[in-house]
């Protein structure tokens, strides 16, 4: 007595014992592992199952009713061994390249994708993928991690999906294939044959459940070995970001450096020595600061640049004095620039004002500010906010601020009118700033009622630039007008009262006529 | 690298080169079914294994040279009736030449070199 089951072959019903059941199922199964990623093996499993319904048909008849192991046998021996398949296959390869003149569409021959264990973090699928794409799978492992987080864990779903249906390489054969490779030489043919003599034995323990334990093993059951990969993503992650960040730097760096062109090319009137002269006090601070510059942004620059690179795994081998080379020219780089800063800093460690009033200036109903004609910049100045290096110029003894005057009207209350100019400089001691302050050269009349003034301001040259400035504070009382020159934009905020009388009120100036209403 | 050379192996290649040209020449007389082409087939001694036969079929189908259609059959599963299409026509022509061409060659080449 032999049990037997009942199955279902292209549509047909059979009663097949269960020995002879099994020798079929394995049978099948490594045809089946034969064609994985062949173009139509859905198709030729079917027609190959059809085939094998149709022998089997002619199997039974009224007196027998079951099919035996004898007959799977007999019919495995009809069929062809599934090495037969296999080898058949891997010489179709090099036919069909030879007749790709015929193939219309231009097929190419495919790859097979298949897990690669041997490089994997998980279980292959991100390595395997690579090999079928050509591209490096740390790429599709960063898809996959960035893809999890974004698709709320779906993207692990798919991994353990792919897990399961995508073959590990296990022989020689497969793991060329994999990598595209051909498979023709001779020894790897004979391993192949080999494999797939093993290949019933293995099929027999159930193949699906296996795959499935194994995948959920690896995926939820490695958690030692997920958390490795956790750290080798965030690893390969910094990598990254340290490029990223190498690139950002690097487009900071050059649009720096367009900038620092801008900014000497914008002064006209001043050239890199004399721009050295005027801010840096004339010690090449500024080709110092350049180096400086060099220094410390190169080695960031390589050194994120060589890490990311070294953490995505891109260079193995350690470049000897790598880090002590680019450690050492980053100090000297930042010592130079600090030096510089002290320097500056001290020069400016101080400042002092130096006011002098003019009260009760006037008696009339308007004050009228007007503006001497500019004849150091009147060909480059539009605006009060034009650019501060752009207007300055050097003559033997003196540097001409542009920019070192700021006008500004205040409610003077109850009080009489009153001007204050106030010298402001920078030094290194009190007294110094002092000493800088009293030799800025401003000239002004004020007769009653009338201010000229004058747009710029003078410093001896050898003062350097110290944050000389003068402002001009007209306290104005309320209900008295003020008049502007056209130009008197030049010097104050608004040069929208170029040209206008305004009335000073409560909240400051305003146009008399909307007073009125 | 070492190519071995295997009787066995050159013997398969041979006819494997030779299947396909086969298989186009039963289908340009009339359309048939696996098992018919089967039949000639494992007359003529050229294929062994049946299970090898369906690989080719769809192989050649995919690539245009073969259409079918489906047959319901009395005693088994439907059955796929294979023909030539026209590019698979062409195709035949052009493997006929060659194997003229080709068995010239080696009927001149084996000849002359049993000769001495």
């Amino acid at each position: 007595m032999n049990k037997t089951v009942t199955i279902n072959i292209s549509g047909f019903i059979f009663n097949i014992e269960e020995e002879a059941y099994q020798v079929l199922k394995s049978y099948l199964e490594a045809v089946r592992k034969t064609f994985t990623g062949t173009e139509g093996s859905q198709e030729i499993m079917a027609d190959i199952e059809a085939r094998i319904a149709e022998l089997f048909q002619l199997k039974l008849n009224d007196r027998k009713h079951v099919i035996m192991p004898e007959d799977v046998t007999e019919i495995i021996g009809i069929m062809g061994e599934p090495e037969v398949y296999a080898d058949h296959d891997s010489t179709s390869e090099d036919e069909k390249q030879e007749k790709t003149d015929f193939n219309e569409d231009g097929r190419n021959p495919h790859r097979k994708v298949y897990r690669d264990e041997d490089d994997s973090v998980l279980a292959g699928v991100c390595s395997g993928l690579g090999h079928h794409f050509k591209t490096d799978p740390l790429y599709i492992r960063i898809a996959f991690v960035i893809l999890a987080f974004i698709t709320f864990g779906t993207a692990i779903l798919i991994y353990i999906i792919l897990r399961i249906v995508i073959p590990e390489a296990k022989t020689t054969a497969e793991k060329l294939h994999m990598k595209g490779k051909d498979v023709t030489i001779e020894n790897i043919r004979n391993k192949v044959n080999e494999e797939f003599k093993n290949l019933g034995d293995q099929l027999r323990s159930s193949e699906t459940k296996t795959r499935l334990k194994n995948a959920l093993e690896d995926v939820a059951g490695g958690m030692g070995k997920a958390f490795n990969t956790l750290g080798m993503f965030i690893t390969k992650s910094i990598g990254l970001i340290f490029i990223l960040i190498a690139a950002g730097l690097m487009i900071a760096a050059i649009s720096g450096l367009i900038a620092a062109d801008s900014f000497t090319s914008i002064s006209k009137n001043l050239g890199f020595a004399q721009l050295d002269e005027v801010f840096l006090f004339n010690e090449n601070y500024l080709t110092l600061g350049l180096v400086a510059i060099g220094l410390i942004i190169f080695p960031i620059l390589s050194g994120f640049i060589y890490t990311g690179v070294r953490l995505l795994g891109g260079i193995k081998k350690q470049i000897p004095f790598f880090g002590l080379t680019l450690t050492i020219m980053f100090i000297v780089g930042f010592s130079i620039a600090l030096f510089i800063g002290t320097r500056i800093g001290t020069q400016l460690s101080h400042d002092h004002e130096i006011p002098t009033r003019f009260a009760d200036f006037s008696q009339r109903d308007t004050i009228i500010i007007e503006l001497h004609s500019d004849v150091h910049f009147h060909d480059q100045i539009t605006k009060r906010n034009s650019n501060f290096i752009e207007l300055i110029k050097l003559n033997d003894d003196k540097i001409i601020l542009g920019q070192g005057i700021h006008l500004y009207v205040r409610n003077g209350g109850e009080g009489p009118a009153e001007v204050e100019i106030i010298r402001r400089a920078g030094g290194p001691t009190e007294q110094e700033a002092i000493h800088f302050a009293e030799r800025i050269g401003y000239e002004y009349q004020i007769s009653d009622s009338l201010i000229m003034l004058d747009p710029n301001i003078t410093i001896p040259r050898e003062d350097h630039f110290r944050m000389q400035e003068v402002e001009v504070i007209v306290r104005v009382p309320e209900g008295k007008f003020v008049k502007f020159s056209d130009n008197v934009g030049r010097v104050y905020w608004n040069d929208n009262y170029n040209g206008r009388i305004l009335r000073m009120g409560p909240d400051g100036l305003s146009s008399p006529s909307e007073l009125s209403k | 690298m070492n190519q071995g050379i295997n009787i066995e192996n050159t013997k398969a290649q041979m006819k494997k080169g030779v299947l396909e040209y086969c298989i186009l020449s039963i289908l340009s007389n009339k359309e048939a079914y696996p098992s018919d082409i089967l039949t000639v087939l494992k007359e003529a001694k050229l294929l062994v294994a049946e299970g090898t036969l369906y690989p080719l079929l769809t192989r050649l189908k995919n690539a245009g040279l073969l259409k079918y259609r489906w047959e319901e059959s009395s005693s088994g599963p439907p059955r796929k009736y294979f023909s030539l299409t026209e590019q698979g026509t062409f195709f035949l022509h052009e493997l006929n030449k060659t194997w003229i061409e080709l068995r010239n060659a080696v009927e001149q080449t084996t000849s002359k070199s049993s000769k001495p």
